[in-house]
């Protein structure tokens, strides 16, 4: 979410903590997540049952499932149209749309055309997915664990500062 | 034979069939208990829907603040509603209230630069084992309050006041029917009355990155130390426009 301040600049908000926990408590028997942004690791059977620990990779992941979403399918502030590329992922199943991610991630966002009020965003968001993409590349059991810091840095921070889209005016987040 | 269902927001209880011919004084009984149920004992909450006319404004009681106006906007375009028997089925819509709007400047971590005189209000019925999301936001103001560089300061959402409605715990028919785990899964309604908050959707091109990069950053914070979040959700960031299918988590 966003509000905007006197002197006109829109500043993000994290939104929705009934869907996050502290971590000692109890974690309940519902799923807190929304599946076409959930990380492609977390939509297999086992993070289904609960067997994958929720790591900030996962949160990190997201980030960059909701700018895509958001270039692909958002307009003028407006949701773009009925029946575009992504809409599959908020119909099918946890276990398909993992696929149907995974299908996107190596081939299907290469070509796709993003709304012409993302362009330019669009470009940022290929990049994380590139790193997205090379971390998936290798079987779920050689994966490296990684630390959340570096996690951040080459997922996030990276791809943003490198991209030169936002001045060090609009990167500075104090208000 | 008739089965008997009864359904709320933690999921749906069966009886064991009446058949009604073999057993008609039961379906008798049946019949003339449903015929004599209160508005309340249909599933109705009295304080939203009084079996008089409603005035459309709402009083709540308020330990510490006394009694709490609020008139909700149940037509604005703003609302959204989430349809379904089962779940926590938030609901948002704008609300007005005297008593709240005089209390937004009085706030601990009153945000002054947000410049909205709106109030929203959130209906739901999160599980009352998991942590409340009010409890959460006070962790989270905690947080806030000693941050230095900006990363979590003014980028939370302004909880202005809430209540939970201690009545409606779908626990309290498990309990009386006497079923096993009947406090399991247990799920009663609250409402949360924040300041408003816009889509991040609305916005494009360069502001949108930007606020998607407060955002990133907020996260990445020491807020992260806090959170064991499943922020997998465009609702983090946006209003409840769309959704997905559910996987269960299985108990």
């Amino acid at each position: 979410m966003v509000y905007k301040t006197e002197d006109g600049r829109y500043i993000g908000v994290l939104n929705d903590f009934d869907l996050s926990s502290t971590q000692d408590g109890p974690s309940g028997q519902e799923r807190t997540g929304t599946v076409p942004f959930m990380a492609i690791e977390l939509l297999t059977k086992e993070a289904i049952e609960g067997h994958v620990k929720h790591l900030y990779q996962h949160d990190a992941e997201s980030f960059i499932w909701v700018l895509t979403w958001v270039c692909l399918r958002y307009g003028d502030g407006q949701l773009l149209w009925k029946g575009g590329p992504l809409d599959d992922w908020l119909k099918v199943t946890a276990i398909q749309c993992r696929k149907e991610k995974t299908d996107f991630l190596y081939s299907g966002r290469d070509d796709i055309k993003p709304s012409p009020s993302h362009l330019k965003n669009w470009d940022v968001a290929q990049f994380c997915l590139d790193t997205l993409g090379s971390h998936y590349a290798v079987r779920p059991s050689t994966r490296p664990l990684l630390e959340d810091r570096i996690v951040f840095e080459s997922w996030l921070e990276n791809q943003v500062h490198g991209s030169k889209r936002l001045s060090q005016e609009l990167l500075d987040v104090r208000v | 034979m008739i089965y008997l269902w009864y359904f709320d927001r933690q999921d749906a209880i069966q009886c064991s069939g009446i058949n009604y011919v073999q057993d008609l004084p039961r379906f008798m009984v049946l019949l003339l208990a449903i015929q004599r149920m209160p508005f309340a004992e249909w599933g109705y909450n009295r304080v939203f829907e009084p079996e008089s006319e409603s005035s459309g404004e709402v009083r709540l009681p308020d330990e510490h603040i006394g009694e709490v106006d609020l008139a909700f906007d149940l037509k604005s375009d703003k609302r959204t509603t989430h349809f379904g028997l089962r779940g926590r089925a938030t609901t948002v819509f704008p609300v007005k209230s005297r008593t709240l709007s005089a209390l937004v400047p009085t706030l601990p971590h009153h945000n002054p630069h947000n410049t909205t005189n709106e109030l929203v209000a959130k209906l739901y019925w999160p599980e009352e084992e998991r942590e409340s999301e009010v409890e959460i936001l006070k962790k989270v103001y905690e947080i806030a309050m000693k941050d230095e560089e900006g990363k979590v300061k003014h980028h939370v959402p302004e909880m202005v006041w809430s209540h939970k409605f201690e009545d409606t715990s779908t626990a309290n028919i498990r309990k009386a029917l006497g079923l096993k785990d009947a406090e399991r899964g247990r799920r009663v309604l609250y409402i949360i009355v924040f300041r408003k908050l816009d889509p991040i959707t609305d916005l494009s091109d360069k502001q949108f990155l930007a606020a998607w990069w407060h955002i990133v950053v907020c996260m990445c914070s020491s807020l992260r130390l806090l959170l064991v979040t499943d922020i997998c959700d465009i609702r983090s960031l946006c209003p409840l426009g769309e959704k997905g299918p559910s996987p269960r988590r299985q108990p």
